[in-house]
């Protein structure tokens, strides 16, 4: 869990946007760089709902862009490196092919394992959950139809099935011996694309993301150790949370805005509101200097300077 | 005047739940005033019925001329209030007791300028100077405030003594055992059956939690806490300097003010009496104070309100004239400029005031009472009837809009434009969460700007250059019309 | 009193039923995702708000249980997307895009399960599939579709192979229903019996290929998989393509255009009966300089307000409905949006429960315009105010509108919804009613509402 990924981390660069499909880069990211994105993706064992979701992570330009500056990170154009396909020697292919498929036998041996173990239990309990899905599905138009029944409910049986699946995928050796080939093998859709594609090259990069004017204001609440995200649906440009938005409530809600922007008294009285409502402050702030007064935007961020609002009543 | 109150009261006790339990039960109050009665002209215009002509009915006829004959000798004569504009605050000042009566009754117009509504100033400060019985609402907010607050500090310091226990328990299990049941405690919390019992224990408290543990044993409480002073003192030293130190928390000195002001408020004698105390004991230093919107209505389409450069000393001879309506609409767009715009320049047809005041009378024509909406960070809000008798169902934020050709011609207007219409998300889902936590519908209000006319002179038919169009904007969340 | 309202933010503040709560607003500790259990009750598997902590503390129970839950999410981000022999889907990816099938034939890398189709090409049972329902769009096709995920997507050809969208093909490949592989390499078609040499296709490869494919961005998709989560049913609206104006016009509006266009008299008509108001001679007014209502004599208060009514306002009811090509994007709609609950066949969609429009708050900073926003609505059917129940209550009426639509407003992948409504204040007579109950009933009801 504490895997430490190669740098820098490459983030997909995929029509406009910034996405990450490497568990292990959000993880350490999310752990060693208070960045945590908005996961956008359907957890393949609980597709029907929207409360957890997976992978991918995006990320706002404003997080790449922070994390390009560090050296952490680098964005790759993942359209063309997908070109990379077809150029696929075909010596690659096999053994892209053949990892996959042990992978998957192994992966089908703990299922199977696993069937064996938990027979009885499972029989019993499927007997209850049946009659009970079944008038959960006629309800839901449309039923889950996740494979394999055993796992579609997520539980800590699976734990070692992740594991082992982390395990192999990173070794890509697999250690598992072809002795007994007990069934089919079990297909796989991998999260990443490398393997089979190698690392792209640094000169491939592309340039920093081009960020909005409000990200002076984003990098100095980052670099005091908040987490950040996006925060409109919440009424404002940014929620901070004191820690992990996994454990904290967020204290602030922030609008950034230029030094000598004319501000609307009334878009004070409506935050402040809002904040206050809902037990949070409301926080403004920006830089004092403009881009062209600095030298560069890290010069900014030293500048920046912010102001939290209560909502008093009348 | 003071009769409202008491239904801020009842709904005070009704609306805030849990809350109130807590609370000593309070004495009975007077009935509630009949708002219906009170409140049963909706404009301060006069408003004579004719008895109905049925032509079979020679009698009805001889009714109707008599009527007439009667308006012919004695016509019935509008009423018409004064009011001066105070340049200062850019709004109207009413002074006249029986005019701030007669315009709040009729309409719901102005407010009290030392109150948050209806002029109430005179009965708080009989009530403070104990003349009267019972809270007004401002003194009730405040007690409510007062009381949340200390909720507040007891849960924070409840937070911060389990912090402590905790801290106190893993420095002994450090000690005692190499980092056994710590170890256990983390394996725990990953496992399925003991999260919910992780997450009670690690549960903040509640507010709830805190008054109970409050009223159990305070006095324990407050011994103990007597007693850890020093120890919490300086391990809270210690975790200051170890954390990063961020806190949202509101300064302790702006609480303990709080305290200290409200305490004699809670010096009262009871009196029953509440409308038959003259008010001779001291003079009522309350106005009320009208929008520009407001004195506009009032004096240009209903004709109900005069209003003068400067004050009037009461019993002095009017001398100056009344500002005409059409100085009255320049006067206000001027000073919808902050700060007032010179007053040589010229009308221009999206002034502010303009924009406001179309949506104003927009609402008004059709019957609904319109107030400001700043406290809810909108331009307006609707009140059925009026706000004695219900919540406002809507609030109203209002935008310009350009779709006369005249204002794309030039690159130089379409900018202009643009950056008069652009609104940001973020302001929209700020607004739209501050109405849903109100619980009000949120209209968006768009006046497309006519092109500026030849001519200002005749108000009618500017105002009818102009066209509103209205959105109900509400979250939609799609979990909710799944069937 | 005007301060009552201030009390209303208690309400919510305390009470536990606070409406506009929704789970997927905050980040959840993962911890509990063992809890979610869509397949028992699900009242007790919802984990429940505040078991956070408000700031960071320096006790070691808080740093484990941080790590308990990153450790948690860890676990549930790694799992990965099987498929077992049995229940497997196998799709291939076709980068040119949708190729009749006599053509595709050969070059199909996986020779068993498609050629068997091909063969028993010939139904005279039914109807061939109509081929020309087929987007050009679509770059996914499923030899062999099963399950019950193909009710509501693609598009079958003559070979029964069903034809996915790239939204499609992406949503079923993440949530880990279909094996999508890549096109085998050039001139190493394999034989029956000689070795499949097609790689699967990763979800990072199927977003870089998918992703802006078709006029596929990253927001349309995270409302379409969003959605579609919920249980909803999707299809692209005509507003899809940015050059509708090519499309055919007579296919789009065939469905819409079935409300009834509304009597009455037009906004012209509104307008020169509110001049008869203004100029009525009998009254003393002078809108000019007021008073508007005149000097004289009043007999009711509705005579007041009648002569008060200046302004004009638009009427949604006589507006005539546009052709979505009026709109501007992004505000048109790009999505039709069915309830579950709703009977939907692909191959005849119903007229729709919502109509979705899509934003990017990185690309439109701002909310739209009136233009906008109007153009918007009026490329959506009339949806008037209709039953029982909105006849007696003026505040649904006017919270119902006349048109309405869904604005899906995305910041980073997270979506807000908003419900638009042209809700027409003019058309309410408030005035009508003084003196009458309280709240939102009305009695008596002499408007053309009433149909």
């Amino acid at each position: 869990m504490d895997f430490q990924p190669d740098l820098p981390i490459p983030i997909s660069y995929v029509s406009g946007r910034y996405l990450l499909f490497s568990i292990d880069a959000v993880t350490y990211l999310r752990r060693e760089h208070n960045i945590c994105g908005v996961l956008i993706g359907t957890l393949p064992q609980i597709p029907q709902q929207n409360v957890f979701l997976g992978l991918p992570l995006e990320l706002m330009p404003e997080e790449a862009r922070l994390l390009v500056d560090k050296g952490v990170a680098c964005i790759v154009d993942e359209a063309k490196a997908h070109d990379g396909m077809n150029t696929l020697l075909e010596e690659d292919r096999r053994r892209y092919l053949r990892d996959l498929e042990s992978q998957g036998l192994h992966v089908s041996r703990i299922q199977l394992d696993r069937k064996e173990r938990n027979r009885e239990q499972t029989l019993k309990k499927l007997e209850e959950k049946k009659a009970k899905a079944k008038a959960k599905a006629s309800a839901a138009a449309e039923a889950p139809t996740v494979p394999e029944e055993g796992t579609s409910t997520p539980s800590p049986k699976n734990a070692a099935i992740v594991d082992l699946f982390n395990a192999e995928e990173r070794s890509s050796s697999p250690s598992a011996s072809m002795s007994t080939p007990p069934q089919a093998a079990t297909a796989i859709t991998p999260a990443t694309s490398y393997p089979p594609l190698s690392t792209p090259s640094p000169s491939s990069y592309l340039s920093a993301p081009a960020v909005p004017s409000s990200y002076p204001l984003f990098a100095h609440l980052h670099s005091k150790g908040y987490f950040l995200s996006p925060g409109l649906r919440f009424g404002c440009q940014y929620v901070a949370y004191p820690g992990d938005p996994l454990r904290f409530h967020s204290h602030f809600l922030v609008v950034s805005y230029d030094w000598d922007q004319q501000i609307d008294l009334m878009d004070l009285v409506v935050g402040g509101r809002l904040g206050t409502g809902v037990k949070k402050g409301f926080l403004i702030g920006g830089p004092q200097k403009g881009i062209d007064s600095v030298d560069s935007e890290a010069d900014r961020v030293d500048t920046v300077r912010a102001f939290s609002l209560e909502w008093a009543g009348m | 005047m003071a009769t409202p109150v008491t239904s801020v009261d009842k709904s005070v006790a009704d609306k805030s739940g849990p809350a109130s339990d807590a609370r000593p039960p309070r004495a009975p109050r007077p009935p509630k005033p009949n708002f219906r009665q009170i409140h049963q002209f909706p404009l301060p215009v006069n408003v004579h019925h004719v008895p109905p002509v049925i032509p079979h009915n020679p009698l009805s006829l001889i009714s109707v001329a008599l009527s007439y004959l009667t308006f012919l000798i004695s016509p019935p004569r509008q009423e018409v209030y004064s009011a001066y504009f105070d340049k200062a605050t850019s709004s109207i000042h009413v002074t006249d007791e029986r005019s701030i009566k007669a315009l709040w009754q009729m309409g719901f117009f102005g407010k009290g300028s030392l109150s948050r509504s209806e002029p109430s100033w005179l009965a708080r400060e009989k009530k403070r100077r104990g003349l009267h019985d019972g809270k007004t609402s401002e003194e009730i907010t405040r007690l409510r405030r007062t009381e949340r607050r200390e909720l507040k500090l007891e849960r924070a310091r409840m937070e911060k003594l389990a912090i402590e226990e905790t801290l106190k328990a893993e420095a002994a299990a450090r000690k005692s055992g190499p980092s056994e049941p710590i170890e256990q405690d983390a394996q725990s919390t990953t496992t399925d059956d003991t999260t919910n019992a992780t997450a009670t224990t690690t549960e903040k408290f509640s507010l709830k939690k805190a008054r109970e543990a409050r009223a159990l044993e305070a006095r324990q409480a407050r011994e103990l806490a007597a007693k850890n002073a020093d120890a919490a003192l300086a391990e809270q030293n210690q975790a200051g300097t170890s954390s990063n130190g961020k806190s949202v928390r509101f300064s302790p000195v702006v609480q303990k003010k709080e305290f200290v002001s409200t305490s004699p408020s809670s010096l009262q004698l009871p009196d029953s009496v509440v409308d038959s105390l003259d008010s001779d004991d001291f003079p009522n230093e309350e106005h009320l104070q009208l929008s520009n919107e407001e004195a506009f209505f009032l004096a240009y389409s209903l004709g109900a309100l005069q209003i003068y450069d400067a004050p009037l000393k009461s019993g002095e001879v009017i001398s100056t004239s009344p500002i005409t309506t059409s100085a009255l609409l320049q006067q206000f767009c001027h000073h919808s400029f902050q700060p007032a715009r010179d007053s040589a320049a010229s009308l221009q047809p999206d002034d502010p005031f303009m924009i406001s005041y179309t949506v104003y009378h927009h609402f008004r024509s059709l019957g609904w009472v319109i107030r400001s909406g700043v406290k809810f960070g909108t331009d307006y809000l609707l009140y059925n009837r009026g706000p004695v008798f219900s919540h406002a169902e809507f609030a109203v934020a209002v935008i310009p809009s350009y779709t006369h050709p005249y204002w794309s011609e030039t690159e130089e207007r379409r900018n202009y434009t643009a950056e008069k219409q652009a609104r940001s998300w973020w302001w929209m889902h700020c607004v739209s969460r501050v109405q849903a936590q109100v619980l009000k519908s949120l209209v968006v209000c768009y006046v497309d700007v006519p092109p500026p006319a030849a001519s200002v002179d005749d108000i009618g038919a500017l105002f009818s250059q102009y066209k509103v169009r209205e959105f109900l904007i509400k979250r939609w969340i799609p979990n909710r019309t799944r069937d | 009193m005007a301060d009552v309202d201030e009390e209303a933010i208690q309400v919510p503040a305390n009470a536990a039923a606070q409406p506009e709560v929704d789970l997927s607003d905050e980040t959840q500790d993962f911890r509990f995702l063992n809890h979610l259990n869509f397949f028992s009750d699900s009242s007790p598997s919802i984990p429940r708000r505040g078991e956070k902590d408000f700031e960071p503390n320096p006790t070691e129970l808080q740093a484990d249980v941080l790590s308990a839950s990153r450790g948690a999410m860890h676990n549930a981000l790694s799992y990965p997307r099987l498929h077992g022999p049995k229940t497997r889907v196998i799709a291939f990816y076709a980068p040119d895009g949708f190729v009749p099938p006599a053509q595709i034939a050969r070059p199909t890398p996986k020779a068993g399960e498609d050629e068997k189709s091909s063969e028993s090409t010939p139904k005279p049972a039914r109807p061939l599939p109509n081929s020309a329902r087929i987007s050009p769009d679509a770059c996914v096709y499923v030899p062999n579709p099963k399950g019950q995920l193909f009710k509501s997507m693609g598009q079958a050809d003559s070979s029964s192979r069903v034809w996915l969208l790239p939204e499609e093909a992406l949503y079923l490949i993440e949530r880990g229903s279909l094996d999508i592989r890549w096109p085998s390499p050039a001139g190493s078609t394999a034989g029956p019996g000689e070795e499949d040499l097609s790689i699967p296709m990763s979800l990072q490869a199927a977003y870089a290929c998918f992703m802006g494919r078709g006029g596929l961005t990253l927001e349309r998709y995270s409302v379409y998989t969003g959605l579609k989560r919920l249980g909803y049913a999707l299809i692209r609206a005509p507003g899809w393509c940015d050059d509708i104006e090519h499309l055919e016009a007579d296919a789009s509006d065939a469905s819409e255009i079935t409300s009834p266009k509304l009597h009455g008299p037009g906004l012209a008509g509104m307008l020169s009966s509110l001049f008869k108001w203004i100029h009525d001679p009998h009254s003393t007014a002078s809108t000019a300089t007021g008073p508007i209502i005149g000097t004289g004599i009043h007999r009711h208060y509705m005579d007041v307000y009648r002569k008060l009514a200046i302004i004009p306002w638009y009427d949604p009811a006589t507006a005539s409905e546009r052709h979505p090509s009026d709109t501007t994007a992004p505000f048109r709609v790009v999505f039709h949006v069915y309830k579950p609950s709703t009977p939907f066949k692909k191959s005849a969609p119903p007229p729709p429960d919502f109509r979705v429009a899509v934003v990017s708050t990185r690309d439109q900073t701002t909310m739209p315009t009136m233009t906008q926003l109007g153009a918007l609505l009026e490329s959506t059917p009339l949806d008037p105010p209709r039953g029982e129940k909105m006849d007696r209550m003026m505040y649904m009426r006017l919270r119902h509108g006349y048109r309405n639509v869904v604005m899906a407003v995305v910041d980073q992948g997270v979506i807000s919804y908003l419900r638009i409504a042209d809700s027409a204040f003019g058309k309410e007579k408030l005035y009508e009613n003084k003196g009458g109950p309280q709240g939102p009933k009305r009695g008596r009801n002499q408007k053309t509402r009433k149909r």
